[in-house]
């Protein structure tokens, strides 16, 4: 068997992919700033810690988008025939369980602190010869750490989507709704200021919760994945109806009688088979070869393809 | 009207102003407006030369501090003496509204108890968790006769 040509995007993809890179690169520097200020400002707040470490949690979609677009592009060989695809579904479940496990610590943590009525302790801070409460300056950490991060979402989720890319599309989802969570740690301070002291725990069992809703859902995807099932569409999870198109593709060959397909999901393309019951009298090897050629033009995510002739199909 | 939900933030902030020009932050248990009524309520660990309590009267660095803190806001004092794990529950309980002896930075009540910011780089005093108005008016008076004498 000769092993696949090594996969390359569509023209009008690779810019595209080029800038996914690079606001993933931005991304990184835009959380690690928002890191180090929150972990300047954050104090006895539990909100601000849950926060922190939410944001810090942020910062593994980027960074596994930017190691696995390293390695899956790589051409197949002897040792992986099918390629490296496979690199965004692990750096992806690998992202999901870290992001799982921390919303089941932070909810516990914060669940503990509102349990044991703490009461967070929030200073001053001498900034320019002003004193100021920390938590108003908490507050401006937290609007840095959410309008710009919605910014970046808006901008990465249509490249997901054309990319067909998990990985950039949960970041950018997540990304996106930043701003719920910084709007809730906000609103834990404020009461803080009103004298109410459970409002920073309750905040940050808000917090806790969107964390570890991220986490399930991104777990289950990465599963259901790596389960082969039926490849669906980033955004919606509704089968992707590419799978229907070739079966009538196929099926409209004139040497077809009749053909089924499968597919399932490397990444960001399909791998499948085509099995197809062939009319009498059929040159089997032309045709086939033939038929690859058409199909591995069909569509990008279309990657490789087996075709394979069989006497009758086998009922499902 | 609708209000497009990522400019919420900056509505936020423009409510934020007005209320740091307020009476905020408040105390959970109400310490600041208490004292101001009854009397500061500060606890004393015998440590010279930041507190001395040997001779049935109160003085030292941080008594006088103390002094000069609840005169400029014109509020009473009354001190009490004891040991430190003591004076640390009675202030949890907020049976008292701070408790000083030399302690430092570092401190092991931090779990336990507030700390304010350190009046010479080095030395904190101890209020309850969480009462921040009565904290932040500490470290407003730290800040302008304190701090400020250094630089």
């Amino acid at each position: 068997m000769k092993n696949p040509e090594a996969f390359e995007l569509p023209e009008h993809l690779v810019n595209k992919f080029e800038k996914a890179k690079k606001l993933e690169w931005i991304t990184i520097a835009y959380l690690v700033s928002t890191i180090v200020l929150m972990y300047l400002v954050m104090g006895s707040s539990q909100a601000m810690k849950t926060a922190w470490l939410e944001d810090a949690m942020g910062l593994l979609p980027a960074i596994s988008f930017l190691i696995a677009s390293r390695i899956a592009y790589k051409k197949p060989n002897y040792k992986f025939p099918y390629g490296y695809h496979r690199a965004f579904s692990i750096s992806y479940l690998a992202g999901a369980i870290a992001l799982f496990a921390m919303g089941c610590f932070l909810l516990i943590d914060s669940s503990i602190s509102l349990i044991k009525a703490e009461h967070p302790t929030i200073g001053t801070i001498v900034i320019f010869g002003h004193q100021l409460w920390l938590g108003w300056i908490m507050i401006l950490a937290l609007v840095w750490a959410s309008l710009p991060s919605v910014v970046i979402g808006y901008k990465k989720l249509p490249l997901a989507k054309k990319l067909h890319n998990k990985i950039l599309y949960t970041d950018a989802n997540t990304q996106k709704a930043d701003y719920t969570t910084a709007f809730a740690a906000m609103l834990g301070i404020t009461g803080l200021a009103f004298g109410l002291w459970w409002a920073d725990s309750a905040a940050a069992l808000f917090i806790s919760f969107s964390v570890l809703n991220d986490g399930y859902t991104n777990l289950k995807t990465a599963v259901l994945d790596l389960m082969d099932r039926h490849p669906v569409h980033v955004d919606t999870q509704e089968n992707d109806d590419l799978v229907e198109g070739i079966k009538g593709k196929v099926n409209s060959w004139e040497w077809v009688k009749e053909a089924d397909v499968r597919f399932r999901e490397q990444g960001q393309v399909y791998f499948g088979e085509v099995f197809i019951v062939p009319h009498q009298n059929t040159d089997i090897t032309k045709e086939v070869e033939k038929g690859l050629k058409l199909l591995q033009n069909y569509h990008w995510k279309i990657y490789q393809v087996t075709i394979m002739p069989v006497k009758s199909l086998s009922e499902k | 009207m609708k209000i497009k939900l990522t400019k919420l933030p900056i509505y936020f902030i423009g409510a934020l102003l007005l209320f740091a020009s307020c009476n905020l932050p408040k105390d959970p248990n109400s310490s600041w407006q208490k004292a101001q009524k009854e009397g500061l309520k500060v606890g004393v660990v015998d440590n010279p030369p930041f507190t001395n309590t040997a001779s049935d009267s109160f003085s030292g660095n941080e008594i006088e501090i103390i002094n000069k803190f609840a005169s400029s806001n014109k509020i009473e004092v009354s001190f009490l003496k004891g040991n430190e794990s003591d004076l640390i529950e009675k202030l949890e309980k907020f049976e008292l509204d701070m408790v000083i002896g030399g302690f430092n930075k570092k401190t092991v009540w931090s779990k336990k108890a507030g700390l304010s910011r350190p009046y010479d780089k080095e030395h904190v005093f101890l209020v309850p968790k969480g009462e921040n108005k009565l904290l932040v008016k500490l470290e407003e008076y730290i800040h302008k006769n304190l701090e400020n004498e250094k630089s």
